[in-house]
């Protein structure tokens, strides 16, 4: 009964807290959607900023679900009591890419729409161009990497990037001895996971996922200084997979030594998470910073850390990849143009986005919001230089995206299921010849 | 005046023919046409490629797990649904008190979509903290791997699938058994037969009809069999423990290969229709309703 | 003579033994898995405790929070559209075609069946693969109603035969004195033998209605608006997990509100569901 009333009174407090929050937010938003309308509506004068959207809305397609749409949800809620226009989310979480794809054959697509990594490869002919619009002159190198198309256009408002490495379980190494922060190369991590194994835990709680097979195959087969470097043949279309052998080796000898859970095949995501948190496991291989945060949701007492993804060999480049976080574009033929320009500005503001990057784990990527950014994913990321001082970490933007064509991650997917699953020679083999064959299939020369 | 009514009759089963043959024959024959091209299933450009999808199921080992995995589903899941069921339809058939409330507790997880009751049997499988090993570490022994080969999930899914599903089948053979005249039983047992004899040469013999109705049906279902195993066992590992139906739907709307698909679907559609055929003879040769 | 009459009573008490423990194992067994799903969604995201036992602390705010929340609002909004158009259609369309069947020439009959069995048998996945593009070009995706028709077709075979049975049963002399009467075929078949298959008619919308309320497929891939979503597709959503959000608890609480009008409807209805499983099987 007790808690209950706890509960409740929190519920109150953090409503109340919410409410304060939006108004005092109000004030900003009027001075940006002056600028806003400069960028986006220079027609319409300055005055009105308030309902100036009134009768409009917007379709926004978005792929949040939990903590991230209830952010994403305030958000628009804010938005819409400050220009009266109405937004509607269509939240379609996990089948988010599939969806988009038939409503982009039916070109029928809503008027914002998060990218989730594509907005080049796949959303470009689809989008808006934006690069006039004031976010763009803010973005950092490291975004512009990810975003920017080769003649120099911008097709999203990207508020965060998605940052991708290894997850580690501190308290789980100090126990077995080991010192994560040592590692450099994946020979060296075999090593610390003997270590961690020797001492009575599991040392990788990974599940099958394309994330393992394809995310970090740079520190193989891409980077400075790696066994292999492939990136030319990749990009024009030749490369015959055998170099992917190198990666295929190192998760062969972590299967073989028994560094992943027994059922590690049939683990699903949650349950993963779950054992990680419960201090299990040491390493997760290919997770975001956002995982910080759920790990720390399911275990507060806990101590993880993000880490990048070691080098292939002594010498080469540790590596963190990151692509397109909270990104959103606007539909070329969208009938709302006008207002959804108004909506990403809105979104681009340092308030607006930090709230929604405290949601989502995510790291900033616009200079203004990176000075007063905060955010759990910012902060994992910071440590995580801090931990990893004197590291020679490289910043790429996330390997598929970079260098396989469109419809490649099922199939990278698959292989990694494939190798989970037969991890013998042969079963290396069979690996190759699929990832050559559907890369022949999906491969189209641009 | 009879020829004209049965125009007229004719005329009223016009809704359902459309519907049929549009939402039925129609997308048949699309996906027939569909296997013949190399296409992603969105963009305007669909090469015809012949025979080629065709080709390369065949050599697809996953469409042969899929195909062995679908039929063992369809005939294991029918199989051990109908001893459960009937072995429960005995049971029930006693006289006692409260057999209504264990009627309607067998029956309740078949209204229950298929898909949440995999979900919630996920927990029970699951190896570490999974409902079942802490049970088995309870007892002091060494907790299983249940979904660790392709085989041995699909086993459990086949397994879990009839186990919930069984109260359906449990009904068919209690409307059987309440449909035998007991004057029948009455004189066995006064010409002395035990109740095992009586069983199996005067009660089973009877129950044929409702034997012959519940295999159609359970055969018809567990071909279709998607629900349960996306949330059970997901298919896996790697493939494993997948359906034709869940292959199906991976490669259209997992690797866009909507041609490929659609070629998978056909020979799917041919199965079906080799598998249906001596059924439906059997069954109009013995004037059987299902 | 003497000998059986001696020793049958003493076997019958042996089996009366035998049926309440039977009756609990069974009872516990079936009940299980719906134990452990309320046991789920009373927990503390934190809360990886043996699920065996309640936990120590019951979270009942998760369903607090669920209910709060719009979705399962908006599932059971769409669910209950689409059921009702679902059987609906499926009712009034295989109604008809079961009086056609049943009164109409018989070879048209028999050609029917001929294709009846193959028609059933066909996997929901066909359907989807052969129209999912036409119907992504036509914009019916997201429409409830083009989904309820597409559900329909699916049941329409089977259900019209057992409406043919039921209505083989029904004197023609039945549709001849209402024919003398002066009513068309459209009358006679609403207004006179319609109303004499109520019951059958009951027992067929509950079933078509459970079977629609939770199909999966098709919604699946059909519903990709979040406000379209069935409630099946609602709990789904909150199972999965994207950009590393995780809540069992609150998801297991969204899925036993979502199966509690089935529940609440199975309980209510238990005896006719039974019976009506029973009655078609006997009729067949």
């Amino acid at each position: 009964m007790k808690k209950f009333l706890v509960c409740i009174l929190c519920l109150v407090m953090a409503l109340s807290v919410v409410a304060c929050g939006g108004e005092s937010e109000t004030k900003s938003e009027g001075e940006n959607a002056g600028t806003a309308q400069e960028g986006g509506k220079p027609s319409q004068a300055g005055s009105d900023t308030v309902n100036s959207l009134a009768g409009v809305t917007l379709e926004v397609a978005v792929n949040y679900t939990g903590d991230s749409l209830t952010a994403f949800q305030q958000i628009c809620s804010a938005f819409e009591s400050v220009y009266g226009a109405t937004i509607v989310i269509d939240n379609y979480g996990s089948d988010y890419s599939s969806t988009m794809i038939n409503r982009m054959a039916a070109n029928n697509l809503p008027d914002v729409f998060v990218t989730a990594g594509w907005s080049l490869r796949r959303y470009k002919d689809y989008s808006l161009d934006l690069s006039d619009q004031e976010y763009c002159k803010d973005y950092d190198e490291s975004a512009l990497g990810v975003i920017q198309d080769t003649d120099g256009k911008i097709y999203v408002c990207m508020v965060s990037n998605g940052v991708n490495g290894n997850v580690v379980n501190l308290s789980v190494c100090e126990a077995a001895g080991v010192d994560p922060f040592a590692i450099t190369t994946w020979d060296e991590f075999l090593d610390a996971c003997a270590k961690i194994k020797a001492a009575g835990f599991t040392p990788i709680a990974s599940n099958p996922d394309a994330g393992l097979t394809s995310n970090l195959a740079g520190t193989f087969l891409t980077y400075k200084g790696e066994v292999a470097n492939v990136g030319e043949a990749l990009k024009n279309g030749t490369w015959d997979w055998e170099e992917y052998m190198y990666l295929l080796k190192f998760y062969q000898t972590a299967l073989k030594s028994e560094y992943f859970f027994k059922d590690a095949r049939s683990i699903n995501t949650n349950d993963m998470y779950e054992r990680m948190a419960a201090g299990q496991a040491a390493f997760i291989i290919s997770e975001n910073t956002a995982s910080i945060a759920t790990l720390y949701s399911l275990n507060p007492n806990g101590n993880f850390t993000f880490a990048p993804f070691p080098a292939s060999k002594a010498g080469g480049e540790e590596a963190v990849v990151s692509g397109e976080g909270d990104a959103f574009s606007i539909w070329k033929d969208s009938k709302n143009i006008d207002a959804a320009k108004v909506f990403l500005n809105y979104l681009a503001t340092p308030e607006v986005s930090l709230k929604l990057l405290d949601a989502t784990s995510r790291v900033s990527c616009q200079k203004a919001t990176m000075a007063v950014d905060e955010t759990p994913g910012t902060k994992a990321l910071a440590v995580m230089q801090n931990n990893y001082k004197g590291h020679n970490i490289g910043y790429y933007n996330i390997w598929d995206r970079e260098y396989l064509p469109s419809g490649m991650w099922a199939y990278m997917g698959t292989a990694c299921n494939k190798l989970f699953a037969d991890y013998t020679d042969s079963g290396l083999r069979a690996v190759i010849d699929f990832l050559r064959d559907g890369y022949k299939n999906v491969y189209v020369a641009e | 005046m009879q020829k004209k009514l049965d125009r007229k009759y004719l005329l009223f089963m016009l809704p359902a023919i459309i519907m049929v043959v549009a939402l039925r024959f129609f997308p048949i024959g699309n996906a027939l046409r569909m296997g013949f091209f190399d296409w992603n299933g969105y963009s305007q450009d669909m090469n015809f490629i012949g025979l080629d999808n065709f080709k390369e199921v065949l050599g697809d080992s996953y469409f042969w797990i899929a195909l062995r995995n679908t039929l063992i589903y369809a005939f294991g899941i029918t199989i051990v649904k109908n001893i459960l069921g009937l072995a429960l339809a005995f049971f029930v058939n006693n006289k006692f008190r409260g057999r209504s409330v264990i009627r309607a507790t067998i029956y309740l997880p078949v209204m229950i979509s298929g898909f949440i009751m995999g979900q919630i049997m996920y927990y029970f499988y699951q190896y570490n903290g999974g409902i079942f090993n802490e049970i088995l570490i309870k007892l002091g022994m060494e907790p299983v791997y249940w979904m660790e080969t392709g085989l041995g999930a699909t086993i459990i899914v086949l397994l879990t699938t009839s186990f919930l599903h069984c109260g359906s089948t449990m009904l068919l053979y209690l409307a059987g058994l309440q449909n035998i005249p007991h004057e029948l039983l009455e004189s066995a047992r006064l010409d002395g037969a035990s109740k095992w004899k009586e069983t199996l040469h005067i009660t089973l013999p009877l129950l044929q009809p409702s034997m012959i109705t519940s295999v159609v049906l359970n055969l018809i279902a567990s071909f279709k069999i998607y629900d349960i195993i996306t949330s059970l066992s997901g298919g896996g590992p790697d493939g494993g423990s997948t359906s034709l139906t869940l292959l199906i739907s991976r490669y259209y709307f997992g690797y866009n290969r909507a041609g490929y698909a659609a070629a998978i679907a056909m020979l799917f559609f041919f199965v079906i229709i080799i598998i249906s055929m001596p059924i439906n003879k059997w069954l109009s040769s013995r004037k059987v309703e299902y | 003579m003497k000998d059986t009459a001696i020793s049958t009573p003493k076997k019958r008490k042996k089996i009366r033994i035998w049926i309440p423990i039977l009756c609990v194992i069974i009872f516990f067994l079936f009940v299980w898995p719906f134990y452990e799903l309320i046991n789920m969604s009373l927990r503390d995201i934190t809360d990886y405790t043996s699920r065996l036992t309640l936990p120590e602390i019951m979270h009942w705010e998760n369903y607090l929070e669920v209910i709060k929340q719009s979705d399962i609002w908006i599932g059971f909004k769409n669910s209950v559209i689409y059921t009702g158009a679902t059987i609906f259609l499926e009712i009034t369309i295989a109604s008809m075609a079961g009086y056609s069947l049943s009164r109409g020439s018989k070879k048209t009959t028999r050609t029917v069946r001929a294709v009846q069995m193959l028609i059933i048998m066909v996997p929901g996945i066909i359907t989807l693969v052969g129209t999912y593009s036409l119907m992504v070009t036509l914009g019916l995706t997201n429409s409830l109603i083009a989904l309820a028709f597409l559900t329909a077709a699916g049941g329409i075979p089977s259900c019209s035969f057992i409406y043919m049975n039921f209505i083989n049963s029904i004197p023609t002399q039945l549709d001849e004195a209402a024919r003398i009467d002066g009513a068309g075929i459209f009358k006679t078949f609403f207004k006179i033998i319609l109303p004499q298959l109520t019951p059958l008619t009951v027992t067929r919308a509950i079933m078509i209605g459970i079977g629609a309320w939770n199909n999966y497929l098709l919604p699946l891939y059909l519903l990709n608006d979040s406000r379209k979503r069935t409630v099946i597709l609602v709990i789904r959503s909150a199972f999965s997990i994207n950009g590393g959000d995780r809540n069992i608890a609150m998801a297991c609480a969204t899925c036993t509100i979502g199966i509690l009008p089935v529940i609440v409807v199975y309980l209510l209805l238990q005896k006719k569901i039974i019976a009506s499983q029973i009655g078609s099987a006997v009729k067949g």
